[in-house]
């Protein structure tokens, strides 16, 4: 043997791998912007088809919510026997973009957020489902409230579907608010903290028994009171870039947050988060055990309260506005589960059957929402609703159709712009983000360069 | 007084003084150890007792459970798909393990006893790919596992090991150095080709190394969470006890720290019996990672 | 060391084999043994490398179908630029292979030292000591969720002796220290080998230094610890190596704190004081579908790795040759 085997294998084995880094760089990527041919048809409800199976992702992973949407599905396979679904839970945005990576993705996919709507939506990685909602004679402002468009349309296209929506508000304690003579829960900034003071409750050693409210970014569900809606603030203005600096909004309601932690201290908010966080979702959770006099929170909480403490006093409200938009009170942070296709699944036609179903169909709807505690998400679906009249639901409700609520603007840079907001807002209560001015035209920088590198 | 003739009573006294001393020392050094075991005993006994305590009690600071809820055990089964994890597991490890013996083996015979050009640019490059953080490869290779349709399998958590593993080589290398060349040297003059050497001579010395090897292979992958996280994390049928556990709490919306605990025990039982039938096994195992100074 | 010499052979082969060195195994046979590594090191090695080195020069998006630009070192320059959370990531990540790393070191030579001033019962010390390496990682970090949970065990022990326990994992201050502790629970492993050591120092040494009067301290400085130099560099080199790569106790540390989010989404809680390196990496691949950057983030931990193991093993002199021809 005169050549050294290992030399030629290591060049064969370099050989090798460029030659594959290349041709899988060229495989996976497929070139070119997705142009998903437009149809020319949709599926009649009343026409025959041929039997076709799609399978469905969910990010749903609670045992009752699995069974609801199965036996949601399962009406669907009844009203229309030639589609069956194979329905799979427990999966996120995540692994529906590893899927799609892979060039396997599911045939409809229902996510638990619209963070990645516009991202999914630059990339092409999913659907446009306008041109089928216009042969299927949907119009979506005439079917969907208009909050839950703002966080389903990226730039024009319909890349989603609203299934269910979320709506964020103040869950007040009855009791307390009387024991401390509040007769109504808060509207504005200043009340909401004159409030929180008054409602805080101290033990005989100086430790606080009962905090009015905790607002700490990274409590609970705390990251929605920070997108803006309270103060009337966009994330981006019209040309698309951010306006941390030059909204005062941003200013004002962080100084908010500030007050109210200064008021109780940092030490004892910490403590507050340390020992309630674990327990958010569950019976230990602080509003339900007395801990907090209020607390702001999702719809579903309403349906954890009904399970863990069905006799808790309690009342719902719109999270308050600055002082001087007393006229806006009543909007809320809103979002809600989407509903995604895939723009190369092999059944585009019985998928976008299958979520139209899904999302527009009043009993689907009113069904999925009580099981999974959410409000259901078309105005036919909404009025038919039993629990519309339940205080707690109806004040929920009242957000979600607030012509003024709404959600952040989505981005091709999909869930960076709010996690970065949230580390800021983070950073900002501990002291570490130094001149605030400086400091948000310096965020401003950041989150337009991410978005710029997202490809928006 | 003359130091060559000291008292008895003088004697008898400094020999008191030094068994005293070497007592109190025994004792001191007892009572640190003893210190220090608690120290390593605590977080497993506390694992212990939250696992047999109730929804309610469970991460209150109670040290105690009262009543003792051993139903937290059978609940795991029903709260989680845990027998399917748990079968996830033992295929992981076990299959993983006997690839990892198969292709490392043999290369670790190459390494340490055949002299060819490039052997120790060869070794070089096994101990350089240790070094290669999982997160540079996996990228790339997730995309591969993927095209091949792996992705939500076991797959691309067993076959790789079939293709040798850089620290089981290295390890089997370091024993195989030790093996006496007498006796590799008396089956080659008979014209034993190596791999009869190998099978024949070295295999049956080393059996306690590669015993060490295929334990340490083992609880790599019964740990392993980083890859089933990738490959299985999202899985409703692959998924494996180590990112089962993690996402339990996350899948119930309850932070049940009891049925955390009690999953937790039956996850680290097999490899404490493991360990208490295999102790000098792991010792040695890893008194040969070690280097001698 | 190596195999000896073979004592010739007579015969044909003996002749062909002077030609060459004697004792070359013919190479179709080493290729034979080698064969499944080699074939595991372009497929699941060399070809990944190389991968996320053409990656991290593009703006590749896993899950995307825009087309693939080139976009030179930008991924590079934004990583330096004014991404904080890169930074924040860098800076918890040298935290603990700095301050972690030599703590655990100190811990598992002090705790091997117990074991050798032990006579009676030392293989039950021994058990109970290296027990806690073999509990799985993922079982470790629950189990220290659970006990170090700010109103915990651990806490209402503490308040009983009158200590106020701090929030731990919960508290961005308490958190890498809680790691810490984690870290020294399960030292096992680093402690056996650096109880062989200190068995491995002749006794003699001892003995002299007894009689130039020598305490336990002094014998412990300076006969014990030269003597297991190389492993106390062996262990700060591999716990440090590990330390660059850090990923599953944050990850679950992260994610049992805070469980209202999915584990990706809280990776970092609290405060982002759990984010590091490889969570960052993991974070803006596996989250974001930033594959480029996340790749330009990965090669360039590779290479520090790379660069930082060299270094120490060029500024340790004493450090073991491998085995092998010199």
């Amino acid at each position: 043997m005169k050549h050294q085997p290992s030399h030629t294998i290591a060049r064969s084995c370099l050989v090798a791998g460029l030659a594959l880094v290349t041709a899988l760089a060229t495989a996976c990527t497929g070139g070119g912007s997705n142009k998903a041919a437009a149809p020319a048809s949709v599926i009649a409800t009343d026409a025959s088809h041929a039997p076709t199976s799609i399978t469905v992702w969910s990010f749903n992973t609670l045992a009752k919510e699995v069974k609801a949407f199965q036996d949601d599905l399962g009406r669907l396979h009844q009203k229309y026997p030639w589609l069956t679904v194979k329905f799979v839970p427990g999966k996120d945005d995540a692994a529906f973009a590893k899927a799609v990576a892979a060039g396997d993705p599911p045939d409809v996919f229902i996510s638990t957020a619209p963070d990645y709507v516009g991202q999914f939506c630059h990339n092409g990685t999913v659907l446009d489902m306008s041109q089928y909602l216009k042969l299927a004679n949907i119009d979506v402002t005439k079917t969907f409230p208009a909050a839950s468009l703002v966080y389903t349309q990226y730039q024009g296209k319909q890349c989603a579907l609203p299934l269910l929506t979320d709506a964020y508000g103040l869950y007040y304690n009855k009791k307390m608010f009387a024991a401390a003579g509040i007769a109504s829960p808060p509207k504005t900034f200043s009340e909401l903290i004159d409030d929180a003071k008054k409602l805080t409750v101290k033990n005989a050693d100086g430790s606080i028994k009962t905090f009015g409210l905790v607002t700490r970014t990274d409590y609970n569900l705390n990251a929605n009171i920070f997108t803006g809606v309270h103060t009337n603030s966009k994330f981006y203005d019209a040309a698309g870039k951010a306006t941390f600096a030059s909204d005062p909004g941003w200013a004002n309601i962080l100084q908010l947050d500030k007050s109210l932690q200064d008021f109780y201290g940092a030490g004892n908010v910490q403590k507050f988060v340390g020992q309630y966080q674990p327990h958010s979702d569950d019976a230990a959770n602080a509003f339900v055990k007395g801990a907090a006099a209020m607390e702001y929170d999702g719809e579903w909480h309403i349906g954890e309260i009904a399970d863990e403490a069905p006799n808790l006093d309690y009342g719902i409200a719109p999270f308050p506005v600055p002082d001087d938009q007393l006229s806006r009170y009543g909007v809320g942070n809103t979002q809600g589960t989407v509903v995604y296709i895939p723009s190369r699944t092999k059944h585009a036609q019985e998928a976008y059957f299958a979520a139209q179903q899904l999302t527009t169909d009043t009993t689907f709807l009113t069904t999925l929402a009580d099981a999974v505690s959410n409000v259901p998400s078309t105005f036919d679906s909404l009025k038919a609703w039993d629990q519309a009249g339940n205080e707690h639901w109806k004040a929920m409700i009242d957000i979600l159709t607030n012509p003024g609520s709404y959600y952040k603007q989505l981005t091709a840079a999909g869930a960076q712009d709010a996690t970065a907001w949230g580390t800021f807002t983070q950073n900002y209560e501990r002291g570490k983000a130094g001149d605030l001015t400086a400091a948000l035209k310096k965020f401003d920088q950041q989150v337009n360069t991410m978005n710029a590198q997202a490809g928006q | 007084m003359t130091a060559a003739v000291a008292r008895p009573v003088e004697v008898r006294r400094e020999a008191d003084l030094r068994r005293i001393r070497a007592v109190l020392s025994t004792v001191a050094t007892h009572a640190i150890a003893i210190a220090v075991a608690l120290c390593f005993l605590l977080p497993l006994l506390i694992c212990l007792v939250t696992s047999l305590m109730t929804q309610q009690q469970a991460g209150t600071g109670a040290l105690w459970p009262s009543p003792f809820a051993w139903h937290n055990f059978t609940d795991v089964f029903h709260d989680m798909p845990f027998a399917r994890d748990l079968w996830n597991t033992v295929l992981y490890a076990g299959l993983s393990t006997i690839g990892v013996l198969l292709s490392s083996v043999p290369v670790a015979y190459a390494l340490a006893r055949m002299s060819w050009r490039g052997r120790e640019v060869t070794f070089m490059v096994v101990l350089a790919t240790m070094m290669i953080p999982a997160q540079v490869t996996s990228l790339p290779l997730y995309v591969v596992f993927s095209q091949l349709g792996w992705v939500d399998s076991l797959k691309p958590l067993i076959i790789p090991s079939f293709f040798g593993d850089a620290f089981s080589i290295f390890l089997l290398r370091q024993f195989f150095l030790t093996i006496p060349s007498e006796l590799t040297e008396a089956a080659k003059v008979d014209g034993a080709a190596d791999w009869r050497i190998l099978r024949s001579v070295v295999i049956p010395i080393s059996k306690p190394a590669i015993a060490a090897v295929g334990l340490f292979a083992f609880l790599y992958a019964w740990n392993d969470f980083y890859n089933p996280l990738l490959y299985t994390g999202n899985s409703s049928t692959s998924q494996t006890l180590a990112v089962g556990l993690t996402t339990l709490a996350k899948s119930s919306h309850q932070n049940a720290y009891q049925l955390q605990m009690a999953a937790s025990i039956i996850f680290l039982a097999p490899i404490l019996v493991l360990f208490f039938f295999a102790q000098k096994v792991f010792v040695e195992g890893v008194t040969l990672t070690g280097v001698k100074g | 060391m190596l195999a000896g010499p073979a004592r010739s052979v007579k015969g044909a082969e003996a002749r062909r084999s002077r030609r060459r060195r004697p004792d070359r195994a013919r190479w179709w046979v080493v290729l034979g043994f080698l064969s499944p590594f080699l074939i595991g090191l372009a497929v699941f090695v060399v070809y990944p490398v190389l991968a996320t080195l053409y990656y991290s020069f593009t703006d590749y998006q896993a899950g995307s179908y825009q087309p693939v630009n080139w976009v030179g070192l930008r991924n590079y320059r934004t990583m330096f630029a004014d991404t904080q959370v890169f930074w924040v990531a860098v800076r918890n990540t040298v935290w603990m292979v700095l301050i972690m790393v030599p703590i655990q070191t100190v811990w598992a030579i002090f705790v091997a030292w117990i074991l050798t001033r032990i006579r009676r019962g030392a293989l039950v010390y021994r058990t109970i000591y290296f027990l806690p390496a073999m509990v799985p990682i993922v079982a470790t970090a629950l189990s220290f969720i659970v006990m170090l949970n700010p109103v915990g065990p651990l806490n209402h022990l503490l308040s009983d002796v009158g200590i106020t326990g701090p929030g731990w994992f919960s508290d961005a201050a308490w958190s890498k220290p809680s790691l810490v502790l984690m870290a020294l629970w399960t030292v096992g492993n680093t402690m056996i080998l650096f109880l062989a050591g200190m068995l491995d120092v002749p006794k003699s040494l001892y003995e002299a230094a007894e009689i130039d009067g020598a305490g336990a301290w002094k014998q412990f400085l300076h006969v014990t610890l030269p003597g297991i130099s190389p492993i106390v560099f062996f262990s700060l080199l591999t716990g440090m190596i590990y330390t660059f790569q850090y990923f599953t106790e944050a990850f679950v540390a992260s994610g049992s704190a805070n469980p209202i989010l999915s584990s990706n989404e809280s990776i970092g809680y609290p405060q982002d004081s759990l984010l590091f390196y490889t969570t960052e990496i993991y974070r803006q691949g596996f989250q974001y579908f930033r594959t480029g950057y996340a790749s330009a983030m990965a090669w360039l931990l590779f290479l520090v790795i790379f660069a930082f193991t060299l270094v120490f093993i060029r500024g340790s002199r004493r450090w073991v040759y491998y085995g092998g021809a010199r």
